[in-house]
């Protein structure tokens, strides 16, 4: 698990927004069928599970239909690097195609291997559903000269699988609950919360209905994702998110925040991940590079 | 001190290049700065307690610094000077320049006041305890740091103007580095866009404007 404590800026830059059915009121928690967040989730979702080592850490089944596709990776996958993304909308579909450049580390009798797959996922986002992988394509597939890259491991991806699939839930996604086990903590879970001179603190769905107030409605854009142990507590750790968020207020005023989240999780004894507790505050935004000098 | 140089330089590139991206100028977009800036307590160069949302209804422009400083502030307000007089008298009404000192000890409201008073006097310094200004500074995410213990005759910085009534061999100050960023605050109070003295003028008054207008 230490190995998730590299602080790593993946993918992302292109996973702006939200996409789908537009809310008919702000007031409440807007739902949103969709977000590119949840595709984010299911591509980590996909690599994670591609990786045999470290069983104990569990990702969501994969639809059967892409049984024979994954069985053209290599055998006995160890590590998955994830080297460039690029992401389409197509125009006049809800249509997106994520073009993914990853360097797969393999082990078999002869040795460890390195090998460069370039792979593009086709997404349709149904206007009342999650989004759907409707096509992969394998564009590139070569042999590479070894390099270590142990630092993404299975649980690099669980962490990124639960951190897209928590900022869906955030920017109003409902469905990914399973993915991220929300039954569990969601009325339990401390959510602190500090905008500016404002502190909000209660329950994580307290605080949510807070939230809106401020970041009615929008998407988070997730910058950074850092995975640490808690100190004397076994199975705690701590998932420190940044993330920009790019919306109106409830006014229907545009907002830009930087959002950092520090979210204390529990790994259960079934390998799912609990929340117990959220604590964010809203950082200077990534606006003026001179607003960290000091003269 | 090596690294104040190196920030001032820094600045002064970045300041050559934002006057290059000038000329290809986006329509203006300030969103709210999330968690930057909101209400605080103060005390005004008249000695006189205020509360920020007192200036609701006004743009508003925070800077931070102290009037011992030798460098980034007389160029801060030499640069808000210029910037303000780029405003109609009727824009300037509609507009506050704010100067919070970081040195509340040494920088009295009286003190303040004639500092800011060789810029502009429509300028507003602001002081307080130093829990007051520490709130103010956490709110804006700004900061300071003392740059060492050892405090120093004033005589010997080159500044704006001596403290009045204060024995020459006996005044001391300390130095510090702090923020350079100018905050510029709609008339509801909120934060929309954070520039520096690099931002071309024109462009920062068509900012003002723009919040002016709102």
């Amino acid at each position: 698990m230490k190995s998730l404590v590299k602080p790593t800026l993946v993918i992302i830059l292109f996973f702006v927004g939200v996409v789908a059915a537009a809310p008919t009121e702000i007031d409440e928690r807007v739902r949103y069928t969709s977000s590119l967040n949840v595709m984010a989730s299911m591509l980590m979702n996909w690599y994670g599970s591609l990786i045999v080592k470290d069983q104990r850490i569990q990702f969501s089944p994969i639809d059967s239909k892409w049984i024979d596709y994954r069985s053209s990776y290599p055998e006995n996958i160890t590590h998955i690097k994830i080297i460039s993304t690029d992401l389409k909308k197509i125009t006049k579909a809800n249509k997106y195609q994520f073009t993914i450049n990853t360097r797969i580390n393999s082990k078999d009798t002869e040795g460890a291997h390195s090998q460069l797959i370039s792979e593009t996922f086709n997404f349709h986002v149904p206007l009342l559903a999650n989004p759907l992988i409707e096509k992969i394509t394998r564009e590139q597939s070569e042999e590479m000269a070894y390099l270590d890259i142990s630092d993404y491991s299975r649980s690099h991806y669980k962490a990124r699988h639960f951190a897209y699939a928590w900022l869906a839930y955030l920017d109003g996604v409902d469905d990914v609950k399973q993915v991220i086990n929300s039954e569990q903590w969601m009325d339990v879970a401390e959510y602190s919360l500090k905008i500016g001179r404002d502190e909000i603190h209660g329950s994580i769905a307290f605080t949510l209905k807070e939230r809106q107030k401020y970041l009615a409605k929008g998407g988070h854009l997730l910058g950074s994702v850092n995975v640490t142990e808690v100190d004397g507590k076994a199975d705690h750790f701590i998932l420190d998110l940044i993330s920009e968020w790019k919306g109106i207020n409830q006014e229907g005023k545009t907002v830009l925040a930087k959002v950092h989240q520090q979210i204390e999780i529990q790994i259960q004894e079934n390998n799912e991940w609990k929340i117990i507790s959220i604590k964010e505050e809203h950082l200077l935004p990534d606006i003026a590079p001179w607003s960290g000098f000091l003269c | 001190m090596l690294k104040q140089i190196k920030n001032i330089t820094l600045i002064l590139v970045l300041s050559y290049f934002s006057s290059i991206s000038a000329a290809e100028l986006k329509p203006v977009e300030m969103p709210i700065l999330s968690g930057v800036g909101g209400n605080f307590s103060a005390v005004d160069a008249d000695g006189k307690d205020i509360e920020f949302n007192d200036y609701n209804g006004k743009v508003i422009v925070i800077a931070f610094g102290y009037t011992n400083c030798a460098d980034i502030c007389p160029f801060t307000l030499g640069y808000l000077k210029s910037l303000y007089s780029k405003l109609s008298l009727e824009e300037q009404q509609r507009v506050r320049i704010i100067f919070v000192t970081i040195d509340p000890k040494y920088d009295t409201p009286g003190h303040l006041k004639s500092f800011i008073g060789h810029f502009n006097e429509d300028f507003i310094g602001l002081s307080g305890t130093q829990e007051q200004i520490d709130y103010i500074v956490s709110l804006y995410q700004a900061q300071y740091n003392k740059l060492s213990s050892v405090t120093v005759l004033t005589d010997y910085v080159r500044r704006v103007n001596p403290k009045e009534d204060t024995d020459k061999s006996e005044d001391k100050t300390s130095l510090y580095s702090h923020t350079v960023t100018l905050y510029l605050i709609d008339k509801d109070g909120f934060t929309r866009s954070l520039e520096y003295t690099g931002t071309p003028k024109d462009e920062f008054v068509t900012k003002i404007r723009v919040l002016i207008d709102e």
